[in-house]
């Protein structure tokens, strides 16, 4: 059918756990869209992940204001504060570390994330996480 | 909640600046278009915690300064605590095209007499009834209604199979509905559930006219709202599957595009029997017959 773009919206929800309160209610609700089959639609694609996972998602909406979305990664900070073990990153990095991750979980992380990352390999995924992890307190050890 | 909201009048190639300086302290974006394919605004919400002054000394003054953009483009407004659902609900009320009266599944209200109630939900598929294309889809097949009795029908590019629907609800035919979009199978097969006519439509996933339960078979009435050019480039094998006498319906094209889908149908000794103009989408309605008139 004559599917032209009219717009986007770019959120992240948890996993599982769509709803019509704030983002998602004044996002999709100011821009007319079905709040309900969007949160219906994004935990039935969800249901097979971790609950509560942050996932961020881009709506593409169309000129009858149906709309598709596309699901990405979570951000790389929630993996390495799952990997570290830790409720939050330091609130004062570059002094001291609040935790530590393995190379080889930097690296699983990496395998996770590279499809939504700007990174040629691995290799070089790995050097990103590893910079994020640095300004959030966490040390990688081998 | 209430949420604070950060709107941004940009041209399209400068969305991307905004959404960098914004999405990092936004809990959501969104960008759409404001009149033209070059005006757009974007909108960004953040939580109400968030003071105003960083708002709008940091974020904004940044927007300002990096796009050159004038004060009366970047604003901030404190959006009181709303029912979104309601509102959404609200935002989709009942439409009355031709001989249809299409409402969503929170319609609680009831049908008007005379017309086919189809319950179509704004969702994952194209075809909710409110673009004109399908709109003006939906009052071809009220006008043919009384003109024509078609025994095979085929719905191609069938989005949420609402014209399917309503197809096999004029003439209590069974409807052959095709899209190349598994997700809009999926949705067809939802929504004939959702209507009763789950042994009416049958939905099936293939690519146009060639796909292996179009091809070989001829149809009395085809409907296809999808876009000039892939139109155009099926209208040889669209006519393949016609039957002689039958009638096609063509949708997704805009008035400026009418002439060159005529012609490609014209050289398939096709006729245009109506056009439909709505707004600048333009929906034909051709046939095989002699006696055809515009």
């Amino acid at each position: 059918m004559a599917k032209k773009i009219t717009g986007y919206i770019k959120l992240v929800v948890s996993a599982g756990k769509a709803n019509p309160s704030p983002p998602i209610g004044p996002a999709l609700g100011q821009r007319g869209l079905n709040i309900m089959e969007f949160c219906k639609a994004f935990n039935a694609q969800t249901q097979g992940m971790e609950i509560g996972m942050p996932v961020p998602v881009v709506i593409t909406v169309f000129g009858d204001r149906t709309f598709t979305f596309q699901l990405k990664t979570p951000p790389i900070s929630y993996f390495l504060k799952k990997a570290a073990s830790l409720p939050k990153g330091s609130a004062t990095a570059g002094r001291g570390y609040v935790g530590k991750v393995t190379m080889a979980q930097v690296r699983d992380i990496a395998k996770q994330k590279i499809v939504d990352m700007n990174a040629n390999d691995i290799d070089g995924a790995c050097q990103m996480i590893i910079g994020s992890a640095r300004t959030m307190g966490i040390e990688i050890v081998e | 909640m209430n949420l604070w909201k950060i709107t941004v009048n940009v041209k399209q190639p400068q969305i991307v600046v905004v959404e960098e300086i914004l999405g990092y302290h936004a809990e959501a974006l969104s960008s759409y278009e404001a009149g033209s394919e070059i005006d757009w605004k974007v909108e960004a919400y953040f939580l109400p915690h968030v003071e105003k002054n960083f708002l709008e000394a940091t974020l904004i003054a940044e927007v300002q300064d990096q796009l050159k953009l004038k004060a009366e483009d970047v604003f901030l407004e404190l959006l009181p605590r709303a029912d979104w659902l309601a509102q959404s609900y609200a935002s989709f009320p009942p439409l009355i095209a031709g001989r249809f009266f299409i409402h969503g599944s929170h319609y609680e209200g009831i049908v008007p007499k005379g017309l086919h109630a189809l319950e179509i939900n704004a969702a994952t598929a194209f075809g909710s009834g409110e673009h004109q294309s399908t709109f003006g889809c939906l009052l071809a097949l009220s006008l043919l209604s009384k003109k024509i009795n078609p025994q095979k029908i085929l719905d191609m590019g069938t989005g949420t199979g609402i014209l399917a629907m309503a197809a096999s609800k004029l003439w209590s035919q069974k409807v052959l509905a095709v899209d190349c979009d598994p997700e809009s199978i999926r949705v067809t097969d939802e929504n004939a559930s959702l209507n009763k006519m789950a042994s009416m439509i049958d939905a099936y996933c293939g690519h146009g006219y060639k796909s292996q339960k179009v091809k070989g078979q001829k149809f009395d009435l085809i409907i296809a709202n999808i876009l000039a050019r892939p139109l155009m480039q099926m209208a040889v094998d669209m006519k393949k599957c016609l039957a002689p006498n039958g009638f096609v319906i063509l949708a997704g094209l805009l008035g400026r595009q009418e002439n060159m889908v005529l012609y490609a149908h014209f050289m398939q000794d096709l006729k245009l029997y109506k056009r439909i103009r709505l707004g600048e989408w333009t929906c034909l309605i051709l046939t095989h017959q002699i006696k055809a008139s515009s």
